[in-house]
């Protein structure tokens, strides 16, 4: 399976070897299991700082969709099919606009809420 | 100095090294890079000539008449070995001994493939590259059998150099016998573990160049380090009085692998010109995207 970055693309570069891998694990391409190649490698290839790779295979760790199993490295997580169809973008985007309708509700003003946001994102 | 068998063995060898190490691989070397920027000239393809032709030629200036004087030298050698050598041993020494003076320029021009191996690597990369999402495996690039042929080779060493320090600790190159199997061990062994990486040559070759590249690489680290563990172990063994052989097999053998060597360099380099993907490194991006 190939991948591929475009340092053109407004979308960073970790975030594009995200949405390939989760991609390739939803359509199959990449099956439970498959070992994927080692950070340092795949920086090689790619020609990208091994942290880019390394922020990557985090937070594809962190949704499950891969697992890394010590030296060994990184693996295709066995439920990474049923974890790929799991938006943790979207869920975040529903549950902050019920929030905010919340707060509208109390009587805030968007500046407000924004400033409370904020000041919450800074703790 | 009399012609048996022997000392005709060392002067055919001794012919062939002055010819190949003295004007074949230089000429073919130098042939390869004015090919190289003539089919594929520097303004059309920049990202394949990390330095101006100008310079390279500069070198070649140096090069070219150096390689000729220690060729001609060792030609005055050969016949003067062959005039006044005592015995087939003598002989073989001066063949050793210009064997070494004929791989100079080797050292000398190091830096300079150093300096363009690097500047092919340091030119900024395209935008837009891919690769395969895969993990490589060494026997992806080499032959298992080649795999455990060389880590037995090391293991064989190892245990020889431990042996013979347990029965005739006083024998030559036993210190060096175990670091080197032990240091090999540990290179061959730990690609098979999943530790290191192989660098891309240059951020444009193209797939299929890079795959050929880090097979070569491999190829190179399992094959060349099983005979030289052979060969250590040879020696080894010789220097505890183990095995008997005449030294002159060894000095014929060192000068057949220089040889060997160099020919392998040269087919590998003419081979390129004629296989090798040269369209990615065009100044218009023959291909944008780095495979």
């Amino acid at each position: 399976m190939e991948i591929s970055i475009d340092e053109r693309l407004a979308e960073p570069v970790f975030s594009q070897l995200i949405t390939q891998i989760r991609d390739a694990v939803k359509s199959g391409a990449l099956k439970p299991g498959t070992p994927l190649p080692t950070i340092r490698q795949l920086a090689s290839d790619l020609q990208i700082n091994p942290n880019t790779v390394a922020k990557a295979y985090a937070l594809l760790e962190r949704d499950a969709l891969i697992e890394t199993r010590g030296r060994k490295g990184s693996f295709v997580h066995p439920d990474g099919k049923k974890h790929s169809k799991v938006d943790l973008g979207s869920q975040a985007t529903s549950l902050l606009a019920r929030s905010i309708a919340s707060l509208r509700e109390l009587g805030l003003t968007d500046s407000e809420i924004r400033n409370a946001f904020a000041g919450v994102m800074k703790e | 100095m009399t012609f048996d068998y022997q000392s005709l063995l060392i002067a055919a060898v001794f012919v062939s090294q002055i010819f190949v190490l003295s004007f074949y691989a230089p000429t073919s070397w130098q042939r390869y890079h004015s090919l190289l920027f003539k089919r594929y000239p520097q303004e059309e393809y920049p990202r394949l000539h990390p330095l101006p032709l100008e310079e390279l030629e500069r070198k070649f200036a140096i090069f070219r008449p150096m390689h000729l004087v220690i060729g001609v030298g060792a030609i005055l050698t050969f016949l003067g070995a062959v005039t006044w050598a005592e015995n087939a041993q003598g002989f073989a020494g001066l063949m050793q001994m210009c064997l070494f003076v004929q791989l100079l320029p080797l050292y000398i021009a190091l830096p300079l493939a150093i300096r363009m191996r690097e500047g092919l690597k340091a030119m900024p990369p395209p935008s837009a590259r891919s690769t395969e999402l895969k993990r490589w495996r060494v026997t992806d690039f080499v032959s298992p059998v080649w795999v455990v042929l060389a880590i037995a080779a090391q293991v064989l060493g190892l245990a020889c150099a431990l042996a013979i320090y347990l029965y005739r600790p006083g024998t030559m190159g036993i210190f060096v016998g175990c670091i080197n199997s032990g240091l090999m061990l540990v290179a061959l062994t730990a690609p098979l573990f999943g530790f290191g990486c192989t660098p891309r040559e240059d951020p444009y070759m193209s797939r299929a160049d890079t795959f050929q590249a880090r097979q070569r690489i491999f190829r190179g680290l399992y094959v060349i380090s099983a005979a030289l563990s052979t060969w250590g172990t040879f020696t080894l063994l010789f220097n505890a009085g183990l095995i008997q052989f005449d030294l002159t097999f060894q000095f014929v053998s060192f000068s057949i692998i220089a040889q060997l060597l160099a020919i392998g360099a040269v087919a590998t380099q003419n081979s390129d010109l004629n296989t090798r993907d040269f369209s990615v490194y065009r100044a218009d991006g023959g291909a944008s995207v780095a495979q």
